[in-house]
């Protein structure tokens, strides 16, 4: 027994040893460089060399492999690879280009349009691409027993759907219910094979008969990757589709890669071990890892600051002047009346310390947001010089002065006319932990005015039942994924909309300012000319940053390292997946000799 | 004892009837369902969402729901995850192998280790090598799973590379020979095991010598050793017959964890296991997934006791159940 106890202390020494020549080892060679996106002009890729894999860490695991029915990114981004649409997005500026199809034009009615195909394209089992394939996904989505959530895009809002005409193998015609300026970025949806999926949807179960245990080979598509295997829970490995229509400069078929290998690690400090320890080729990190992996030496790796990614995260108070089935109003009426008051928001807004935030919680890798679309990104559809209410607990103090709320009774607290303490509550979802740390710097921030905050965090289902049914809150701190079109966000603007955060559902808007962007929301769907277009959604941010229903707090950087034996990288900040922005164009990405 | 099983397993599933009523209702009391997350998205109408709750049954009342969901199981049929579109029975069976396979091990190298040990240091006690095993098992128990986990990733797969971080095969497993196949899998298995064995170990150790030095003091102990017998047959067939008991009743609730995983352990190794599994459905309040967990965790519970208490009776002749 003693001999053994020796053993182990031996060996645990022996392991401090080893560990520690390998740090000495290392500390000669020099940091890995950082680097910023690339620019969309730059954007030449070279002619690479076959073969190789990239293996990527995932957090969640594929639900379904089902195009039709995949909802949230663990899927998407596998379906995406796939199968691909009649058009796609540019990665840096959000525009529309060709993909499946060449072109898509309408008429002067605005209402028909007519999109060619592109010629020479092949499912991945050699069976030709054709307008039968692209008539067939229109049909599937509009399938009543399948859920698809594409379908309330492509629906009008009394049940219209789009025709579809096939007038030769690969010209097709659509004819809309109404005007659609977004018509080229819908049809970017992905294209299924009619031979092989129509079966599966007659057969009535297409929801579930193409989920994770369907054998690979039933997935054929158009993508440059093709699913090989699905090791539950542990790993998806995709391979090269050897029909891919895309070609290099010099004429050989893309991908260059092999394989594409997703490791599902739900953890993300484990994600940054695995890339350390060099099983992984890139990781998408936080702001607490990037000192860890910038600082070390003598790698392998370089590491891309992205700038703020896409998606937006902001504090709202609630606004429904509703009341429950028993009679009590959803927010007590002296409350109700500051959160309704633009001066009282506006002096939030001013009241909020975003680059105390911004540095502290997010170590300083993070970009103060005063608007929907970031100013820092200059995007196409961001309206230029809005309204920014900086952090001045000064205007802040006037601006709640100006609508009576002041210190009353010299206590340091703010009270209203009737003498009510100013306070309120505030939430967001417990597991989000950034959440939880910036909801407590604005608490401080409040509290220096003389507001007194409850924060209470809940669990995320706990908070969308709120947020969605009973309406019982005062005030939020949430979330949402961003987009570069300002019509997906049309259902947090339009005052019907149910993600209409501060006062969802609305049968009539309760505000002139609301039915101001109800209006614009109606326009700007309808206006097929991109410039005039532009104008008419920055005048509803110019709204939204004067009224304040939401107040944006910051973004956070885009952190991807990934390692050097990659070619043909062109990074792009603007995606709310950091690590797509750096893998976009993936068909071209190859691994260089030595 | 024929009779006394038959008794017992007849009240197994009367437990297991109020059980399931009792998770059924617990879990219909938590805020939300699994299609109300889907709001949040702002592409997704109301509609849509109304239309998928409406499909599972799920505005229906809750009596009338649980009726559904026990006619059901009735037939074998445990329904389909919300999350994954596919029976939960599948997406069970994918995971309940590499749980097994952890749990037998860990269980394993748990019990052989941590009886010898126990008794080793209630034999030696006070002595300094008791005093470095107490040591050693208030440390193991006060260590975390998950710290303990991400220390060993750290040292073995961060610093000196030689064990994989987590997972449960290589990414070029197929192309192995069977024995290449073997290390692969054990490599993997390493952190997790010695995990787990470790914080039982701890525990259990103790436990071993507490009750070893309980009998040791007994009056039949200094009779033993008093007519002469060699202080070995003393130790393994007086004492440890008589401090044997208490273990066993732990092992019918270790038995009882053969199945469930350890979910924080899981996430940290991504260990496709049934911890895991549990968690995410728990998140994101996948009834079918989270009702079939709980039954398999109750049913294994009972089976458990029943297991200990028969295996009592083996060990203990003075225990009967007439």
């Amino acid at each position: 027994m003693k001999r053994l106890l020796l053993v182990l202390a031996c060996l645990a020494v022996a392991a401090g040893g080893v560990a520690g020549c390998k740090g000495k080892g290392k500390a000669g060679g020099a940091k890995p460089p950082i680097l910023g996106p690339a620019s969309p002009e730059t954007y030449k890729p070279a002619v690479g060399k076959f073969g190789g894999r990239i293996i990527i860490a995932s957090l969640g695991e594929p639900k379904t492999f089902n195009p039709i029915v995949a909802n949230e990114t663990s899927s998407t981004q596998i379906t995406g690879m796939m199968w691909e649409g009649l058009t796609t997005a540019n990665p840096w500026t959000g525009e529309v280009a060709a993909n499946l199809a060449t072109s898509w034009t309408h008429d002067e009615t605005g209402l028909v349009w007519t999109v060619r195909l592109r010629e020479g394209v092949e499912w991945s089992d050699g069976k030709p691409f054709t307008a039968d394939d692209v008539l067939f996904t229109y049909e599937t989505m509009y399938d009543p027993n399948i859920t698809c959530s594409m379908r309330d895009l492509i629906t009008g809002p009394n049940g219209e759907k789009w025709k579809l005409e096939k007038i030769e193998d690969l010209t097709i015609r659509f004819t809309l219910y109404d005007k659609n300026a977004i018509f080229p970025l819908l049809i970017a949806a992905q294209v299924i094979p009619r031979h092989m999926f129509k079966p599966l949807v007659d057969g009535g179960n297409f929801d579930s008969t193409m989920s994770t245990d369907t054998p690979p080979e039933q997935f054929v598509g158009t993508g440059p990757f093709l699913l090989s295997r699905y090791e539950i829970g542990n790993r998806v490995v995709m391979k090269r589709n050897p029909r891919y229509w895309q070609k290099d400069a010099a004429g050989q078929r893309l991908p260059y890669l092999d394989e594409f290998v997703y490791l599902i690690v739900p953890d993300l400090n484990v994600q940054v071990l695995k890339f350390r320890s060099g099983e992984t080729d890139l990781v998408s990190m936080r702001p607490a890892d990037f000192p860890i992996l910038a600082g070390q030496t003598g790698t392998d790796y370089v590491i891309y600051r992205l700038g703020p990614r896409l998606g937006s995260f902001f504090l709202f108070f609630n606004q429904n002047t509703g009341s429950d089935p028993q009679g009590r109003a959803f927010v007590a009426p002296n409350k109700l009346k500051w959160f309704r008051n633009k001066l009282f928001r506006q002096a939030m807004s001013h009241a909020i310390d975003r680059q105390s935030i911004a540095d502290n919680v997010f170590n300083g890798l993070a970009y103060p947001q005063y608007n929907e679309f970031n100013e820092v990104l200059k995007l196409p559809f961001g309206a230029p010089d809005l309204l920014k209410m900086e952090y001045d607990p000064q205007t802040a103090k006037a601006l709640l002065a100006e609508i009576g709320l002041t210190d009353r009774n010299g206590d340091g607290a703010l009270e209203d006319q009737d003498g009510n303490q100013v306070e309120f509550n505030l939430t967001t979802n417990s597991e989000n932990t950034d959440r939880v740390k910036v909801a407590e710097v604005i608490r401080k921030d409040l509290e220096d005015l003389g507001i007194r905050v409850n924060f209470r965090p809940m669990s995320f289902n706990t908070l969308i039942s709120k947020l969605d049914s009973t309406f019982d809150w005062e005030a939020c701190l949430m979330g949402l994924t961003g987009s570069l079109e300002p019509h997906f966000g049309a259902n947090v603007w339009r005052s019907s909309g149910h993600t209409h955060m501060w006062f969802p559902m609305q049968k009539t808007p309760s505000t002139s300012w609301e039915a101001e962007i109800d209006k614009i929301f109606d326009d700007g769907i309808r206006e097929l000319d991109e410039q005039k277009r532009r104008e008419i959604y920055w005048q509803y941010q110019r709204i939204a940053a004067e009224q304040q229903p939401l107040i944006y707090i910051a973004t956070q950087e885009g952190l991807v390292a990934i390692r050097t034996k990659f070619a043909n990288i062109f990074p792009t900040g603007v995606t709310s997946l950091p690590e797509w922005g750096v893998l976009n164009h993936l068909e071209g990405i190859y691994v260089k000799g030595e | 004892m024929g009779a006394y099983i038959v008794r017992r397993i007849l009240i197994t599933l009367v437990m297991l009837l109020a059980a399931s009523v009792l998770g059924f209702g617990v879990m219909k009391l938590t805020p939300g369902n699994y299609f109300e997350r889907l709001l949040l998205d702002p592409r997704v109408s109301p509609k849509t969402v109304e239309r998928e709750i409406a499909k599972r049954g799920l505005d229906r009342p809750v009596y009338y729901q649980y009726g559904l969901w026990m006619r059901r199981l009735m037939r074998g049929d445990l329904g389909a995850s919300f999350i994954h579109n596919r029976p939960v029975t599948d997406i069970i069976a994918s995971r309940v192998l590499n749980t097994l396979v952890m749990n037998v091990l860990a269980i394993a190298i748990t019990w052989l280790l941590a009886i010898p040990l126990g008794i080793y240091a209630s034999v030696h006690q006070y002595r300094w090598s008791d005093k470095l095993l107490s040591g050693l098992s208030f440390i193991g128990m006060s260590l975390p799973g998950f710290f303990l986990a991400l220390l060993l990733m750290w040292i073995f797969a961060g610093m000196l590379g030689i064990l994989p971080a987590g997972g449960l095969t290589s990414i070029d497993h197929d192309q192995l020979s069977a024995l290449g196949k073997l290390a692969d899998y054990a490599a993997h298995l390493a952190i997790p095991v010695v995990v787990l064995a470790v914080g039982a170990l701890a525990s259990l150790q103790r436990i071993t010598r507490g009750n070893m030095l309980e009998v040791l003091r007994q009056q039949y102990i200094t009779t033993a050793r008093a007519k002469g017998l060699p202080e070995s047959r003393v130790i393994y067939r007086h004492a440890l017959r008589n401090a044997i008991n208490p273990l066993i009743t732990i092992f019918g609730y270790e038995f009882a964890t053969l199945f469930s995983g350890a979910a924080l352990m899981e996430i940290i190794l991504n260990y496709p296991g049934m911890g895991m599994l549990m968690y995410e459905a728990i998140q994101a309040k996948d009834e079918p997934m989270v009702m079939a967990g709980f039954m398999m965790g109750a049913l294994m519970l009972l089976l458990g006791n029943l297991l200990a208490d028969i295996l009592l009776a083996v060990a203990d002749p003075r225990i009967s159940y007439q």
